[in-house]
């Protein structure tokens, strides 16, 4: 029989693990702020890839700065990859935006030889754009997290239950914010939907532990009822090996102990994908790949250290 | 505890048995070839057919004109159109092309225009670029209004993007013009034969400087417009589309007669140039095609102006809304443009298919790992969803982006868990009555308690999946797309097929401890 893992123990320490990782987000957002996409602000970005050796990131920034297409660059994809995505800021709503591509191209076809570059593509979202596409990715955060927000409310019936669920979509949430902020991902609409995406993905887990919780409670509170039946269950559990558990506490470590290979097993193969995304998926996908991978890791440890341990805030019953 | 176990083991199954066995086998096959002769297309298209054949499908029918192609490769192009309508198309991120969301400069009004007025501002302009597309020489160009803000176009493989913005914003002209009767009457008229094959005019010198060259275009049994009559014009504009009201079809004492009203400046310079060319032909131009070159009968006076002629009722249609349009009222603004590289979408899905089956088999590894035989048959039944996923959206010519491609990927990795809560479950129940109950009914047993967590855990990741399908924009509602329908047919896979297999591979194989080869416990 396996033991019971005392994960409720540690509920502590993984509860200042986790504030201590979002206070540094919030350090780090008030020292870099959030990387927005141009979805998001509007704006210009280019990506091209040189061929031609010799073309590093100072030379690329001198071409851009002296033909007036500022310094915002960043290098994709490792130090030599010679792959780089210029960011211009929109004049307005005008036509002006996209003769700024235009411009890049001609710049580009000027300095460099056609069999020297590649550019891999060019987006615009000019501002009205911009302010509409931010409405509906907020309303689309709002309608998801009120949506299972709505479901555990209404599939716990019970608000012990609901409110260890919600605390953990509201820790994923604010995890993954964090890390992005640290790590200077861009927040965009593909990594929203990686966000949405690892919410669903974490309360899903989050549900599956909680309601082994709730069906273990029901069957311990159930043993007090007379004492022919306590003895002949606790008989009963003897013969199959099962321990008798003596508190909520214990109830707690013993269904996150009965799902764990459960969550570890999803978590695995889940986490093979994306991370088999993140490391060959090539270019666009990486932030995306990388979001989820550290959220299904968040959302596995919050369903476990988070979640689950929440309920002790309702204090620790003893069951005889 | 004997007795227990004799009332247990006249128990059957908890499901009833409405089929057979052999129906049951033979349903899960014909699953299984509907869900190959779905995807049969896909894999002719992308696999079978030569990269020509491609190419010619997917050009216009002018370009086609051009390269005269034998009227057997064009069956065999029909062939291939009707083929292409039920295959899993590229989104733009994968084949490159260009995106373009055009919105009017409303800066140019000075007050806020109603609802009403800007669904007309757009569908006037909306009507204007669907005549100019054929310029693109693609044959995919989508255009769609979006709402009452704006245009959305996909050109995919657009190859010179400047020329194709150029005529995108271009302002465009309906103009009314005459037919230089004079000129025409002294070379003798003109023929198409007058031109040579490159579609000059032999002549040049014949034509007066105050004249042009212009064509009368007609829609083709392909409803593009093709050159039909060529003729020659003033060059002089004498109205624009600007005088133009309301424009209305009517079925009159003369037919079907198309009839528009006239501002009353452009009624009394109307009046003028009827008045002037009685008997002459006044040719409708739009962007330099001509519409329509109706005979002036009659001096009309008071801006009521009607066309008759023998006109088919879809003719007049087309001619209505050529006079509704007219020139874009208002200049477009590039509002969003995506261009994207045939290079970066090639490598995008070398790359996600690489990642997706390197990650397929890892998890196939995991699987066989942690519970050996049924692991194995959980995996092929993860495969197994995967390919009617596949098949799903060939059936309804889905266009895959690259979040598609991750949606599908994260289906495989999320796929397995429905079998792990079962086996899970299993595990737990066989600890708990060991050498007590039938496996067989643990087993069983343990499919109807575990549906129950299996949609409730999947319900929340479906959540997600149909907000992002329904409210996500662009190519991230490709994603909440393949995670809906992957998810969908999960459930269905394991709760009806894959328990039904699982449990009769148990009776079957005659399974008595689930140590062994069942593989759940070691």
């Amino acid at each position: 029989m396996k033991k019971i893992i005392p994960f409720s123990k540690y509920r502590y320490l993984a509860f200042s693990f986790s504030i201590c990782v979002m206070l540094i987000g919030f350090v780090f957002f008030f020292i870099n702020g959030i990387n927005l996409g141009i979805e998001f602000t509007g704006g210009i970005t280019i990506q091209i890839q040189f061929s031609k050796s010799g073309v590093d990131i100072e030379n690329f920034r001198k071409f851009c700065q002296s033909n007036g297409f500022g310094s915002n660059i960043t290098q994709l994809g490792g130090a030599d990859s010679q792959h780089y995505v210029v960011r211009l800021p929109t004049a307005g709503d005008t036509n002006l935006n996209n003769q700024k591509i235009e411009d890049f191209r001609a710049a580009c076809s000027a300095s460099f030889s056609p069999s020297d570059y590649t550019i891999l593509s060019a987006n615009l979202v000019g501002s009205s754009s911009s302010s509409k596409l931010s409405f509906s990715s907020i309303l689309l955060l709002v309608v998801v997290l009120g949506l299972i927000l709505l479901y555990t409310l209404v599939r716990f019936k019970e608000f012990k239950y609901s409110f260890g669920a919600v605390l953990s979509v509201i820790h994923d949430a604010l995890f993954v914010l964090s890390i992005m902020i640290i790590f200077k991902t861009e927040l965009n609409s593909q990594s929203l939907a990686a966000v949405l995406t690892l919410l669903g993905y974490s309360i899903n887990d989050s549900i599956v532990v909680l309601s082994k919780i709730k069906e273990n409670e029901f069957q311990y509170i159930t043993s007090n009822l007379s004492k022919d039946l306590k003895r002949k269950i606790a008989k009963e559990y003897q013969q199959s090996n099962t321990q008798m558990i003596s508190s909520f506490m214990e109830n707690i470590d013993n269904s996150i102990t009965v799902t764990l290979s459960r969550t570890m097993i999803t978590g695995s193969t889940t986490l093979v994908m994306t991370i088999c995304l993140w490391l060959f998926g090539g270019i666009p996908t990486r932030d995306f790949a990388f979001i989820l991978s550290i959220g299904i890791i968040i959302g596995t440890y919050s369903s476990i250290f988070i979640a689950a341990p929440a309920l002790l805030f309702w204090g620790n019953p003893k069951y005889d | 505890m004997s007795d227990r176990k004799n009332l247990r083991i006249k128990k059957t199954f908890g499901t009833k048995e409405f089929l057979s066995d052999n129906v049951r086998i033979i349903l899960t096959v014909l699953l299984f070839l509907f869900s190959c002769y779905l995807l049969y297309p896909t894999i002719k298209w992308y696999f079978i057919l030569s990269a020509q054949d491609r190419e010619y499908t997917m050009m216009t029918n002018e370009q086609l004109r051009e390269l005269k192609v034998s009227d057997d490769t064009l069956n065999k192009i029909k062939e291939n159109k009707k083929l292409k309508n039920r295959i899993i198309n590229l989104g733009l991120d994968l084949q490159g092309g260009l995106y373009i969301i055009l919105r009017p400069d409303l800066s140019r009004f000075d007050r806020q225009l109603s609802q009403a007025e800007l669904s007309e501002l757009i569908d006037k302009a909306m009507l204007i670029l669907t005549n100019r597309i054929d310029q693109f020489g693609v044959a995919e160009t989508h255009i769609r209004k979006i709402g009452n803000e704006g245009i959305e176009i996909e050109i995919p493989g657009a190859k010179d993007v400047e020329r194709v913005q150029r005529i995108l914003l271009e302002q465009g002209q309906l103009t009314f013009q005459l037919v230089d009767e004079a000129t025409l009457a002294t070379i003798g008229g003109i023929s198409p034969a007058d031109f040579d094959e490159f579609g000059q005019y032999k002549y040049p010198e014949k034509i007066p400087e105050d004249s042009a060259i212009y064509w009368l275009y007609e829609k083709d049994k392909y409803g593009v417009q093709v050159k039909k009559v060529p003729t020659i014009l003033k060059k002089k504009v004498e109205l624009d589309g600007t005088a133009i009201g309301q424009v209305l079809v009517q079925n009159g004492m003369r037919g079907i007669e198309v009839t528009f009203t006239l501002n009353p400046e452009g009624a009394e310079k109307f009046y003028k140039i009827t008045a002037d060319n009685k008997g002459r032909h006044l040719a409708i131009v739009l962007d330099g095609k001509i519409q329509s070159m109706p005979v002036i009968n009659e001096p009309i006076p008071n801006g009521q102006v009607a066309i008759s002629g023998n006109f088919t009722m879809e003719e007049a249609k087309d001619l209505e809304n050529i006079l509704k349009a007219g020139a874009l009222s208002v200049p477009l603004v590039i509002a969003e443009r995506q261009d994207v590289g045939p290079t970066l979408g090639r490598d995008s899905i070398t790359k996600g298919i690489r990642a997706g089956l390197i990650g397929a088999l890892i998890v196939g590894v995991i699987m066989v790992v942690a519970y050996l035989f049924s692991g194995l048959m959980a995996y092929i039944f993860i495969l197994f969803n995967i390919f009617m996923l596949v098949a799903f959206l060939a059936a309804f010519n889905y266009t895959l982006t690259l979040p598609g491609i991750a949606g599908i990927l994260l289906n495989v990795g999320m796929g397995v868990d429905a079998f792990v809560i079962i086996f899970e479950k299993i595990k737990e129940d066989y600890l708990k009555n060991l050498n007590r109950i039938q496996l067989i009914n643990i087993v069983n047993d343990s499919f109807t308690i575990a549906s129950a967590t299996i949609v409730d855990a999947n319900l929340t990741t479906l959540i997600s999946a149909v907000a992002l399908m329904f409210l996500g924009g662009g190519s991230i509602r490709g994603f909440g797309v393949t995670l809906t329908v992957g998810i969908i047919i999960n459930m269905f896979i394991v709760l009806i097929t894959g328990r039904w297999y699982y449990i009769n591979m148990f009776k079957k194989w005659k399974f008595k401890s689930l140590t062994k080869i069942g593989g759940i416990i070691r």
